[in-house]
């Protein structure tokens, strides 16, 4: 009897398991079948079948990833993006390994007259550069603020106190809060577009104090040589030294500021306000830039950093930067020239309302200039 | 006599031609391996020479006549921190051996052993983030600043700790992920000592402490070898260091200073390397030399522990 009903209930039990699977895959199938069928019934793109492929900027990573999710889901539009740096992503487009590379410098002057009318920039993302500081005594309602001359003193090692009269002069509301302990600074031990942009806009605000030869993705920090500066390895490291690290200043891109929920300095702009960085102040720094910017994406961008950076205006956040795709301008395959248009011009268009927190949409003069390149774009050797 | 003929049947013959291509495969492939690094690393050698061992420089630039690099940091600081390691790792194996091969009984012991096995095969990147986000802060708080506040009159204490990412964080990440591997290596090498120096040891009424310091004295060379492999593998690893070593190309003439090793110079900087034109030759050669101490003191240490084995056999 008891063996009867043991053998019955596992009958039982596989009869369940198969109905619950052969439910599933039905469920699968139709499923399956509807997507194909819906995108099959709208019609059908050249483009479709096409796989864009992208490498580059590991910024600029998790928008484009946002932005191929939304492309893929909307117009069945395939865009892949290999987050392997700017360095990496440049070699690969150059080489025809990729159709368009991601990077967070524009190209040299010496490579773009090795490439003028053939290589497109279109910068589509903005980036800030924000400093966070770990500064027990000061409140979180308070704002600490930084001159371009301050920070490059404290990077330099010459201002090392917190309580040091320069940086008194510029936070007369922080006396007596701000402590007489060492500062300590912290930087981007790899080389970084975050470390080219930061030290560039030294060099810009203050070309006395940070000379021209500490610009770069790497730098010789003076500071460390006092033996106060200390490396960081990404945003992240960077981000976890300043935590870590009572009296501690830092600088970061503002996505990481954001997520991390650091406190962050606003800094003495060109017209000798502090400003915080949020996206009006970046905003208001790019518009009152763009009409000093390249008017194609054929142009030279190299000196386009230092037109944004410092710009002119009251609310202008100072140090903000842009990134860039590249693509060629003639492509041999009508089907990747037709991809690429409806690529750049969604992501110029609606593609700018599905932002990333702590990434900003470019302002629209620079959107026009990218728009450009739609119909610039033909179809031909390269 | 028997060697005359290489195949006793045709089945083994199958088997031996089957499996050759794997191996001629292997080898040719660590050949291959090789070569390409070298020939990558070859343009960095012939522009900088011996500059590339001596100075201390990381200076990329879009201009090729301006770039300069030197790994003289970077080589000294893999040194630095995988001695370290091995300094902190090799007794630490030793007392692991101990409790393992006398103290705990055998159930304990097996139990302390699968641990200490799987403590091994967890991934470096686990080491990495404990290293820098738990390890670092409390060694600067409770170690670095204690010790540079009462000895910083010696060289090695001088400098203020400032993060806590420095060559001692490195080394003790390092020590402990290498523990596991140099434990493993030591007890085994424990457990192959014949009998008869145990037994004969505990009928002259020896203490267990007693006993193993006779049989340590047999393992000696054997601790060596364990520490040469252990070494090696420190100075190959990457995520550990990367995390916690502070990166900066500074000679440590201090233990609480940052700086750098070669894997983490590659991790660093691989990603815009191809921006400049000697920047990716120059982290080749980097790893070329690496490469090349591994394999000398992975050599050393194989061959010792061989010689050590059959000797103790015998």
């Amino acid at each position: 009897m008891r063996d009867v009903s043991k053998g019955l209930s596992r009958v039982y039990v596989i009869l369940v398991i198969s109905l619950v699977a052969a439910a599933a895959s039905i469920a699968i199938y139709v499923q399956t079948y509807n997507l194909t069928q819906s995108t099959t019934t709208t019609s059908t793109p050249i483009w479709s079948g096409v796989t864009l492929s992208g490498a580059g900027a590991t910024f600029l990573a998790p928008q484009m990833i946002e932005w191929s999710r939304i492309l893929s889901e909307t117009k069945g539009l395939k865009v892949e993006y290999q987050s392997v740096g700017s360095g990496a992503g440049r070699d690969m487009f150059f080489n025809k390994v990729v159709h368009f590379a991601g990077s967070d410098p524009p190209l040299s002057k010496s490579l773009y007259q090795q490439y003028v009318g053939k290589v497109m920039q279109l910068p589509v993302v903005v980036g800030s550069v924000v400093m966070i500081y770990n500064i027990p005594e000061v409140p979180s309602d308070k704002t600490l603020c930084l001159s371009s001359d301050v920070i490059a003193l404290i990077y330099k090692g010459e201002i090392t106190k917190w309580d040091d009269e320069r940086i008194l002069q510029l936070n007369p509301e922080l006396r007596g809060l701000l402590p007489s302990r060492e500062i300590i600074a912290v930087h981007r031990s790899d080389s970084s577009g975050t470390t080219s942009v930061f030290t560039t806009y030294l060099n810009k605000a203050s070309p006395t104090i940070w000379l021209k030869d500490l610009v770069g993705l790497t730098v010789d920090w003076p500071v460390d040589e006092k033996g106060r500066g200390v490396g960081g390895k990404g945003n992240e490291g960077v981000t976890q030294a300043v935590k870590t690290t009572p009296y501690s200043i830092g600088y970061v891109e503002l996505n990481y500021a954001i997520t991390q929920g650091l406190p962050t300095a606003a800094i003495k702009n060109s017209a000798g306000a502090c400003v915080k960085p949020t996206t009006e102040t970046i905003r208001a720094a790019l518009q009152n830039a763009a009409p000093s910017l390249p008017k194609s994406p054929l142009d030279d961008w190299s000196d386009a950093l230092l037109q944004v950076l410092n710009a002119p205006g009251e609310k202008s956040y100072p140090v903000v930067s842009f990134s860039y795709i590249f693509i060629y301008k003639s492509y041999p395959d009508k089907a990747v020239v037709e991809a690429l248009k409806e690529f750049v011009r969604w992501v110029n268009t609606e593609g700018q309302n599905y932002m990333v927190p702590g990434y900003l949409p470019v302002p629209e003069e620079i959107r026009q200039v990218n728009l450009k390149a739609v119909d610039l774009l033909t179809v031909g050797g390269s | 006599m028997n060697r005359k003929k290489l195949f006793a049947s045709s089945s083994d013959k199958i088997v031996f031609y089957s499996i050759l291509p794997l191996v001629v495969g292997v080898l040719s492939l660590f050949i291959l391996i090789g070569f390409s690094i070298f020939s990558q690393a070859w343009v960095s050698f012939e522009r900088f020479g011996t500059n590339l061992l001596v100075l201390s420089v990381w200076k990329p630039s879009e201009d090729p006549e301006a770039e300069l690099y030197g790994l003289a940091t970077p080589l000294i600081g893999s040194l630095y921190s995988s001695l370290l390691a091995i300094a902190v790792a090799v007794p630490v194996s030793i007392s692991l051996t101990y409790l393992v091969g006398e103290v705990l009984p055998s159930s304990i012991g097996d139990l302390l052993r699968v641990l200490i096995e799987i403590m091994g095969g967890l991934p470096t990147v686990v080491y990495g983030l404990w290293g820098s986000l738990v390890l670092a802060p409390f060694l600067r708080d409770s170690v670095m600043t204690p010790l540079h506040r009462y000895l910083g009159f010696i060289q090695i204490f001088s400098c203020y700790p400032l993060t806590g990412y420095s060559v001692l964080t490195a080394g003790v990440v390092l020590a402990t992920a290498s523990t596991p591997y140099v434990t493993s290596l030591l007890i085994e090498g424990y457990q192959m000592i014949p009998a008869k120096y145990r037994e004969g040891a505990y009928s002259l009424g020896a203490t267990k402490y007693e006993v193993f310091k006779v049989l340590l004295g047999l393992l000696k060379p054997y601790v060596v070898a364990a520490s040469l492999l252990g070494f090696s593998r420190a100075l190959g690893e990457t995520t550990i260091v990367t995390l916690t070593i502070g990166n900066s190309m500074r000679l440590p003439l201090c233990l609480f200073e940052p700086t750098m090793t070669i894997p983490s110079l590659i991790a660093s900087q691989f990603e815009s390397a191809r921006l400049y034109t000697y920047a990716m030759p120059t982290l080749f050669a980097g790893g070329f030399l690496i490469l090349l101490v591994s394999l000398g003191v992975s050599y050393l240490g194989i061959k010792k522990l061989y010689k050590w084995r059959e000797e103790i056999r015998a």
